[in-house]
């Protein structure tokens, strides 16, 4: 069976802030009742120590119950590449490597991810240099005013680190978690695809 | 004369750069996550504000009770319309005698309030800010305050808000009538009674949400010993939000600074001040503190202006062989809470005739007042929807008719000799060849191919279908509305130009670097853009309606012009030629034209510019030009798109399965960036054809806020559009331009939907509206 990429997002989103209510509880000392959900916003909210790996370095992080790793990644650590375009996991502006996987980064708790590996699209080309895809991605002009691309190159990425040879079909269902209303989507997919070629 | 071809010999030009397919200039911050965005930006000891909006689409606010609020950890103030009171003027309010004319004018004499006062006239209207220490803090608080509402009977339907009886949206005006605007030529009635057949359509031009992917943001920062006030603002218009924002908090225009930072997207969403931009920027100012505020997806979707929202009336006076007589439109236009802009609907009655030699039209629009979010600029803004119109209703009158609708087509377009003309909308096109566009369109499409695989699909049963529309649009608006820009060359030789009109995808930094490469003959690598900082520019007129190549472009070649004057004087000078005139700047240098072995360096002149000994007796020192350019015309580009469209006899979708464009956009300073304008362009006109609907329910409650119900499309469903170009020349500006940013918004919609209305041909079928849903297709299969 196939689920499209809305569908999947509606799945998702419909556990999303139960979770971070649990999570908070949970952090709190207390098994979440119903009472406890409902005064949690009245409640000052815990914090935790986290030790995780941003692109390849070791970070031990304080961060609230109810921080995401979008937050965690762009007020703790400075790294602003991934960025919020919709807070319900439904554009994929947000997308980083969660232990190599593509995941929509502010679907996440950062209290949830001690001793993971996170990579963001700082973390692809370390600085100076460009990887082929980003480089592809120029060449192709694959993108307009830039806010979702760096979503489009760390799902991109992963793609290719599992699929190194992808089909346009393959590029494109992979990409179709990430939305661009630049609407650049042509020209991404022949930027993926050069990538793969040149690699 | 011979002696001249030698030298002309001897001054080799390289190839411009204008025409060239050059890598984007700007490109190495977005592919590296280093953009700037507004979300992006901090400073020390910002707060963070959240709004307090209406669940109710039209209710009367009873109270509004803050002390929850303000008692939440974190919260340092809520401020509601009473604290507003004498310090915010209303971004509306009704006009002085003789001041209802003109552009943006408040015809309908509305009042509008930075935050609602006393009524909320749709779902999302801010009531109150809270501002705290951080989000979440702003955010809680937002949630603990307490406003009371009386809810009032809303009308969301733009038709029935114009019926006698329908609830009265404002009820100091009395009337849901925004506005009423008309336009027309020629003897109409005369044409309808001549006429061998009338065609008459409904359709609805559903309203769209821009939904940029960034969404709107502002940081307002307050400099208590300068008194200047500095706003950061994610919008297309920093020079227009400047004059807005002083205006409202009664401020000296020299007294606010706006700077747009990285924009990730606009479409005509952010064209415009916003009564949250207003209410941040008093907010920094009152509590001495930046100010920052982020919408969410949800409040885009709720409260950035939306785009169309028209139901459509079209009758055609047809002769029997397809000759267009007559045509008669009327427009009932949701304007929203405040009437929107009614200018919008006026421009798709100008424009209303396209492509077409139509000697007699009438067109009417009311824009009605509704409790949804105020009407606005949306990608192509009034002229989609006159595209859609006509090219619809021409699809429709020849399946009517059983004739051929190329064949229609090319029996109305305007012959290519009889340019410039003025059509029966009033508008004078300046250049254009349907019939070349259309003849190339059917070429690339292998349109004969496509009817060959439309008989064979239907033989195997399946609902294939083709479409084609032919568009055109005014873009420009120049005339009157220029664009300006500067430019420095420092004293290293390095140019610096500085843009009025503001880029926020469109690639301005690649296209007029090339522009300005060729005015200075200087290498790429030497020019820098910037744009977006109203400390920069004195004035500019914003980016929007596909006018930023031929209003920021001539802006740059008149800096340029100047420049060049002023350093072949210097260099004329130094090399003792009688007359500047005949100075080259080539590759990097500067030399006279029959001397052109003795070459000074474009740096080495523009070091002495620097220095006054170097300097022609009288000239001013240093090289900055200031440029302000109003083209002499609009300018229409066109073009001809084909699609072929399948729709799922069992499920209702549609897919494009092939998707064909011709466009001309006069002469192309870069074909790589306006293929990429050509192709996004054409997925938001695919989104609005299939996917893109802003539900309401009868009580006006919002159904789409977020991206899982308002569907964008992604890139499984865009199909690749197969692109090529004719161009016709056009001396509507200086670089002969025409402005290609919402060519495919334009086409796409009615191409897909007239693909999609053929492809349901065995059902006999009208596509009376949008989106094109599997649900709405299959509701039409029916015999």
């Amino acid at each position: 069976m196939k689920i499209s990429r809305r569908g999947f997002v509606k799945l998702v989103i419909g556990g999303t802030s139960a979770a971070v209510l649990v999570a908070a509880a949970w952090l709190l000392g207390t098994r979440p009742g119903r009472e406890t959900l409902l005064s949690l916003t009245e409640q000052p909210v815990a914090s935790k120590s986290v030790t995780l790996t941003v692109n390849g370095a070791q970070e031990t992080l304080d961060v609230k119950a109810n921080a995401t790793l979008l937050e965690a990644l762009r007020e703790d650590l400075d790294l602003r590449g991934a960025k919020p375009g919709c807070l319900n996991g439904e554009c994929g502006a947000c997308t980083v490597l969660l232990d190599g996987l593509p995941v929509y980064s502010c679907q996440r708790l950062a209290v949830e991810l001690s001793g993971h590996s996170v990579t963001t699209i700082e973390g692809l080309s370390g600085g100076a240099s460009l990887t082929p895809l980003q480089q592809a991605f120029q060449d192709e002009g694959a993108f307009q005013c830039g806010f979702c691309t760096p979503g489009f190159i760390v799902t991109a990425t992963a793609l290719l680190e599992s699929t190194p040879r992808p089909s346009e079909l393959q590029v494109r269902q992979a990409l179709s978690g990430n939305l661009c209303r630049c609407g650049s989507y042509a020209h991404v997919v022949k930027a993926v695809l050069a990538a793969a070629e040149a690699t | 004369m011979a002696k001249r071809a030698s030298s002309a010999r001897l001054v080799s030009r390289p190839a411009p750069m204008v025409g060239q397919p050059l890598k984007r200039v700007e490109d190495r911050k977005f592919i590296t996550g280093t953009a700037s965005y507004l979300g992006d930006l901090k400073l020390e000891g910002m707060l963070h504000a959240a709004f307090v909006r209406s669940p109710h689409a039209h209710a009367k606010v009873l109270g509004v009770e803050t002390e929850r609020a303000l008692a939440q950890p974190g919260v340092v103030a809520v401020l509601t319309a009473a604290d507003l009171e004498g310090r915010v003027a209303p971004l509306m309010e009704p006009p002085a005698p003789g001041e209802a004319e003109g552009w943006g004018a408040n015809r309908s004499g509305v009042t509008r309030m930075a935050l609602a006062t006393g009524v909320v006239n749709y779902p999302g209207e801010a009531v109150a800010v809270v501002l705290a220490e951080d989000k979440y803090s702003a955010e809680d608080g937002a949630e603990l305050v307490g406003v009371d509402y009386e809810s009032l009977p809303a009308v969301t339907d733009p038709e029935r808000a114009l019926e006698p009886g329908a609830p009265v949206v404002h009820a100091d005006l009395a009337t849901n009538l925004a506005s009423h605007e008309t336009v027309g030529a020629g003897d109409v009635s005369r044409a309808f009674k001549r006429a061998d057949r009338v065609v008459k359509v409904r359709l609805l031009n559903q309203r769209l949400a821009p939904s940029p992917m960034e969404p709107r943001g502002v940081v307002a920062h307050y400099d208590r010993g300068t008194g200047l006030l500095t706003v950061h603002l994610s919008t297309q218009d920093p020079h227009g939000a400047r004059g807005e924002i002083a205006d409202k908090l009664m401020l000296r225009e020299e007294d606010v600074r706006v700077i747009a930072p990285d924009v990730g997207g606009a479409f005509g969403g952010k064209a415009g001040v916003y009564p949250e931009d207003v209410v941040v920027a008093h907010a920094a100012r009152l509590v001495n503190r930046p100010v920052k505020w982020v919408e969410t997806r949800r409040e885009n979707l709720l409260t950035m202006t939306q785009g169309r929202g028209q139901v459509q009336y079209a009758e055609l006076a047809m002769s029997r062989e397809g000759r267009i007589l007559g045509y008669k439109v009327r427009l009932v236009v949701d304007g929203g809470a405040y009437g929107g802009e009614r200018e919008l609907a006026r421009i798709t009655l100008d424009m209303a005739p396209g492509v077409y030699d139509i000697p007699s039209f009438q067109g009417e629009a009311d824009v009605a007042i509704t409790n949804k979010v105020p009407m606005g600029a949306y990608r192509g803004a009034g002229r989609p929807e006159a595209a859609y119109l006509i090219e619809r209703a021409i699809n429709v009158a020849s399946a009517r008719m059983k004739l051929d609708p190329v064949k229609v087509r090319r029996l109305n377009y305007i012959k290519k000799d009889k340019f410039p003309f003025k059509t029966s909308g009033g508008m004078t096109y300046d250049s254009g060849d349907y019939h070349a566009n259309l003849q190339k369109a059917l070429k690339v499409s292998g349109y004969e191919g496509l009817l060959a695989e439309r008989a064979r699909a239907r033989q195997e049963g399946r609902l294939v279908g083709i479409g084609l529309a032919t568009w055109v649009e005014v873009c420009s608006f120049g005339p009157s509305w220029p664009q300006s820009a500067s430019m420095t060359v420092t004293e290293e030789g390095r140019v610096l130009l500085n843009l009025g009109g503001h880029s926020h995808g469109q690639g301005h930094a690649t296209t007029f670097t090339q522009v300005v490469a060729d005015e200075l003959g200087v290498a790429v690598g030497d020019v820098t853009v910037q744009d977006g900082d109203t400390a920069m520019l004195p004035w500019s007129s914003l980016t929007a309606g596909s006018r930023s190549a031929a209003l920021s472009g001539g802006a740059a070649v008149l800096c340029a012009r100047k420049i060049r004057e002023k350093m072949a004087a210097i260099a004329a000078r130094k090399l003792g030629a009688r007359s500047p005139a005949k100075m080259v700047f080539s590759k990097g240098h500067v030399f006279r034209e029959d001397l052109p072995s003795k070459r000074l360096r474009f740096a080495d002149v523009a070091r002495m510019a620097y220095a006054m000994w170097s300097l022609p007796p009288g000239m001013e020192m240093t090289l900055f030009a200031y440029g302000v350019y109003a083209p002499k015309s609009n300018a229409y580009p066109f073009g001809t798109h084909v699609a072929l469209v399948e729709v799922d006899r069992e499920s209702g979708l549609a897919k494009v399965l092939k998707y064909f464009a011709v466009d001309d956009g006069g002469k192309m300073i870069n074909p790589m960036i306006v293929e990429g304008q050509v192709q996004g362009g054409v997925a938001q006109g695919i989104g609005q054809a299939i996917t893109e609907e802003l539900a309401y329910d009868q009580e006006g409650q919002p159904l789409s806020t977020t991206f899982a119900d308002y569907l964008i499309p992604s890139a499984d469903v865009m199909p690749h559009v197969v692109w090529d170009t004719t161009n016709t020349p056009t001396d509507a500006n200086l670089l002969g331009v025409k402005g290609m940013g919402e060519a495919g918004t334009i086409a796409a919609t009615p191409t897909v939907v007239n693909a999609i209305e053929d492809a349901l041909s065995e059902f006999g079928a009208l596509v009376e509206r949008m989106p094109a849903s599997p649900a709405y297709l299959r509701s039409l299969m029916k015999r």
